[in-house]
């Protein structure tokens, strides 16, 4: 079964990983309190996808995590931050005995908010420990498939040391694949530095990652206002976080459900870079679902009309976690994926590719450039679900509001002796960042502008 | 006279799966030790010392998933690397994973041929469009050529919808038949859009799964290879191939039906089925190629069941006007008959087309890969393992080269 380590680096990293592990748990029905009954895991073969059980257990009947933590079960998981706060929660909270000691890395106090502290301070000084870690992580691996990174761009921790540690993970596992999951904190922005990060950090991810599924504070912050039936202003990052970052953490769940749950037309991890990177770089990928569903009208109903608003909803601009919209008329789309959960059959996933397909915009050769998977397990409490990615030009909107943000700091060299007093810290990097947005931000202008070539076919010979 | 049956990825297992559930139901029908039955049985399964069948059959994929929810016992050839799949890329597969599994492959198939008495064919299943079933299975098929240069090789390759499942499908598929167009003896082709069709109006199932595209598939498979009283297989593969130019057949068959009880709904008299048959085919010279007229180079009629076909309708089935000129008809149009039910079918009939319908899928394949590279789309995943653009031009040519002598005829 397809393994994966989860790197989660300073805090948001680590919140969003708190949110996460105990969602696994619960779709595996293992109960964060003890409980009496007794019966198997449910999808048990894809356990080991995201825990190691130490060899000697085989019968795989847990119900409870303190069970989980007795049989020595522990979470595939590396929490790297320069604070303790956060990470303090998996070795003292709920979570306590479920993460190995040794793959917890942390120090006092922080990155103050400085790519160039997390990237060039405590990369270097933390990598051997980072790279133990991993050692580690590692060989309790059968057949390890990826990496899935959790960060935010906009601090110093998860920004300058998360960057670091992918480039350590390109450098020392080439050929494992290194997906990232980045939080930009856009509507949320505390951190008058973060426009910097932004830009220094997505450089690093450009260079580095295999797929980048990107995500925007302030769409999170839209779909809670939507779920609380609030106007956007009630709600703000203090109150929200949690339902935040359950949005994120159900994403991932979708991610990787392919690669964990069979299904008649299964979708690994791996098919992702393959069906939804056209060009090397071209990897930002917009994911979309419904996040707003009622669990008492799901429960039951798996009607056809039920299966196509999950279509629909996940196509919907609302429903990105990018604030573009994957069906614009103003924008092409490059690749898009299509994911059934549930109940769904091929003749469900043709109809969607006829209406994507009339419905969007596409250049002279992506139209086909579709990927559909089918998998047997729903998320947890539904029947149905659709989950889709989508590679589109519109990304260019991302790309160009980090960069005037950056722009508008750079432009007066505001702030920038915190970055250059940091030893190892090149001016250099400043530039390259600038002009590594600058780039995509052409790429998708070329493709959007590019002219449809017709080269006839080879003659026959 | 045996099969061993090589199945690659998720289709090609799933399809593996399906094929000996209806072999299995097929010859438990027969009287048990009639002599059709004991060739059938011999065909397919070792008999083990305690009396269980053992499918003649190697499974092999690159993920866990499909093949750990085989349920079935008999099979028990089964080589799983695990590394996540191929990632739908032909070049990941044919290039890297495929040397992980060849040895152990060509291993069992060593194996399985001391259990036969007789000469063997190879009955290869699998997708174009993924990276398992086409990259692995090009290269084991390519080895496997070597190690048997005699033995007839069947490559039964699924081709994907034509508005794209997978990204990389185009490339995928040009890859594996530009491969493998020369190596096997010949390559039947399974059309998942056509089949998609079958299943929604002849089945009239408004939700269609792969269960049912590949019970049909297993069904035509089985009709075809099944025992044909003294005529072996290769014989009548040779007797479709007359010309080495010419090695793609699809197959033809009625009645579909998806389970036992619609049998009886289902017209059983030859000369209904003979109707059918032809509707079938006007279906697709609806959307017939706009390359050519539509040409037959050979074709075969297999009838399993015991009412005899009437002279009338054999006589219209061998004296059509698209056959090509360059064959006599008898040697061009033959007709097979087996006194014997195929499954619960009073009357069952195949076709075995050597024609070119097959332009109207190939030539999208072709149009859709050259679109992606003519952009330059996707080619990073195939350089990363070293298929530059001269291979790819290279495949391109050969299969413009294929599609060139189907289109004059
Ligand atoms: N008829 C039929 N087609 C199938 C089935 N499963 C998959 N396919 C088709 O096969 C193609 C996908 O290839 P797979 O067989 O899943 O790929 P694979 O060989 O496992 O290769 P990777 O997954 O890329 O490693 C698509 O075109 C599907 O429509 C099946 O059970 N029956
Ligand atoms: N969605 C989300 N964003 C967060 C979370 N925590 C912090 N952020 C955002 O991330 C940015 C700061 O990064 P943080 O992770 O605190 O810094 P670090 O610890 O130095 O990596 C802020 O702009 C926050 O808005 C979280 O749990 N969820
Ligand atoms: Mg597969």
């Amino acid at each position: 079964m397809s393994e994966f380590i989860v790197i989660q680096v300073g805090q948001c990293g680590n919140q969003i990983g708190s949110a996460l592990w105990p969602k696994i748990l619960q779709e595996y029905d293992v109960s964060l309190k003890p409980k009496p009954h007794n019966k198997p895991l449910s999808n048990q073969e894809s356990f080991s996808s995201f825990f190691n059980v130490p060899p000697t257990k085989t019968d795989n009947s847990y119900n409870s995590l303190q069970e989980l933590v007795n049989n020595k079960v522990k979470a595939r998981a590396v929490c790297i931050d320069m604070e303790d706060g956060v990470v303090a929660r998996f070795r003292n909270g709920v979570l306590k005995g479920l993460f190995e000691e040794r793959c917890m890395v942390t120090n006092y106090p922080g990155s103050g908010n400085n790519w160039a502290e997390g990237f060039c301070e405590h990369g270097p000084q933390y990598q051997e420990k980072i790279l133990k870690s991993l050692r580690h992580s590692i060989e309790r691996c059968d057949s390890l498939h990826g990496f899935l990174m959790l960060f935010s761009t906009g601090g110093g921790t998860g920004s300058g040391l998360g960057t670091f540690v992918l480039n350590i993970l390109s450098e020392f596992y080439p050929k494992i694949e290194r997906f990232v999951s980045c939080v930009y904190a856009t509507g949320t922005e505390d951190v008058i530095t973060s426009p910097y990060n932004n830009a220094l950090a997505t450089h690093q991810i450009l260079e580095n990652a295999t797929c980048v599924f990107p995500v925007e504070n302030r769409c999170l912050l839209e779909i809670v206002a939507r779920k609380h039936k609030n106007g956007i202003n009630e709600i703000n990052m203090f109150n929200a976080t949690d339902d935040m970052n359950s949005s994120i953490v159900d994403m991932l769940l979708h991610l990787t459900s392919g690669s964990r749950f069979s299904g008649t037309l299964n979708f690994d991890m791996n098919d992702i870079n393959t069906n939804m990177v056209p060009y090397p770089k071209m990897n930002f990928i917009s994911t979309g679902f419904n996040h707003l569903v009622k669990s008492s009208l799901i429960a039951k109903n798996k009607s056809k009309q039920l299966k196509e608003e999950m279509f629909l909803a996940s196509c919907n601009r609302q429903n990105q976690l990018i604030q573009i919209d994957p069906l614009s008329p103003k924008s092409l789309l490059l690749s898009s994926t299509l994911i059934g959960r549930g109940d769904y059959t091929i003749t469900d996933l043709q109809t969607y590719i006829d209406k994507l397909q009339s419905k969007a915009k596409f250049t002279a050769w992506s139209k086909k450039s579709i990927k559909v998977g089918l998998c047997n397990v729903p998320p947890n409490g539904q029947t149905v679900a659709l989950f889709s990615l989508f590679n589109t030009t519109a990304m260019y909107s991302l790309f160009e509001h980090l960069y005037k943000q950056y722009n508008s700091l750079y432009r007066k060299r505001a702030h920038i002796h915190h970055y250059t007093k940091i030893n190892n810290f090149d001016i250099d990097f400043f530039e390259e960042s600038k002009e590594s947005l600058q780039d995509m931000m052409q790429k998708y202008t070329e493709l959007e502008n590019q002219s449809p070539l017709n080269i006839p076919r080879l003659t026959p010979q | 006279m045996s099969v061993i049956t090589l199945n690659f990825g998720q289709c090609g297992n799933q399809i593996g799966q399906t094929l000996y559930t209806t072999l299995e139901e097929d010859i438990t029908l027969k009287t048990t030790n009639s002599q059709h039955y004991c060739q059938s049985l011999a065909k397919w399964f070792n008999v083990d010392s305690k009396g269980r069948w053992k499918a003649r059959s190697i499974l092999v994929d690159t993920e866990s998933k499909v093949i750990k929810d085989i349920k079935k016992s008999w099979f028990e050839n089964i080589i799983v690397n695990p590394v996540g799949g191929s990632a739908n890329n032909w070049a990941y597969g044919y290039v890297e994973n495929s040397r992980l599994v060849v040895g152990q492959v060509l291993n069992l198939v060593r194996k399985e041929l001391e259990n036969c008495d007789f000469v063997t064919s190879f009955l290869n299943f699998y997708s174009l469009s993924g990276g398992t079933g086409s990259g692995v299975g090009s290269y084991v098929i390519e080895k496997l050529r070597n190690e048997y240069p005699k033995n007839t090789i069947v490559n039964c390759a699924v081709l994907p919808y034509v508005k794209g499942e997978i990204s990389t499908q185009a490339y995928n598929c040009l890859l594996n038949l530009s491969t493998l167009y020369s190596i096997g003896d010949c390559t039947v082709l399974f059309e998942n859009e056509r089949l998609l069709h079958l299943s929604k109006y002849s089945l009239n199932l408004n939700a269609v799964n792969y269960s049912n595209i590949n019970s049909i598939i297993s069904q035509q498979v089985a009709s075809i290879f099944q025992p044909l009283g003294t005529v072996t297989t290769s014989s009548l593969l040779q007797n479709l191939i007359s010309h080495p130019q010419f090695k793609f057949l699809q197959i033809k068959t009625e009645p579909n039906i998806s389970n036992q009880n619609s049998a009886f709904e289902t017209p059983q008299q030859c000369t209904a089925l003979m109707n059918n048959l032809l509707r079938q085919s006007r279906f697709d010279h609806a959307q017939t190629n706009k390359y050519s007229h539509f040409k037959v180079i050979s074709k075969a009629l297999i009838h399993r069941g015991l009412e005899k076909v009437p002279e009338y309708e054999l006589k219209s089935f061998k004296e059509t006007r698209d056959l090509v000129k360059w064959l006599p008809q008898e040697e061009s149009v033959r007709v097979y008959s087996v006194p014997e039910r195929f499954c619960y079918y009073p009357n069952h009939l195949s076709v075995l087309f050597n024609d070119n319908n097959i332009l109207t899928p190939l030539n999208a394949i072709v149009d859709d890969a050259w679109t992606l590279f003519t952009h330059r789309a996707y080619l990073h995943h195939y350089s990363k393992y070293g298929l530059d653009e001269e291979y790819l031009l290279n495949s391109f040519q050969i299969m413009e080269n294929v599609l060139n002598n189907y289109r004059m005829i």
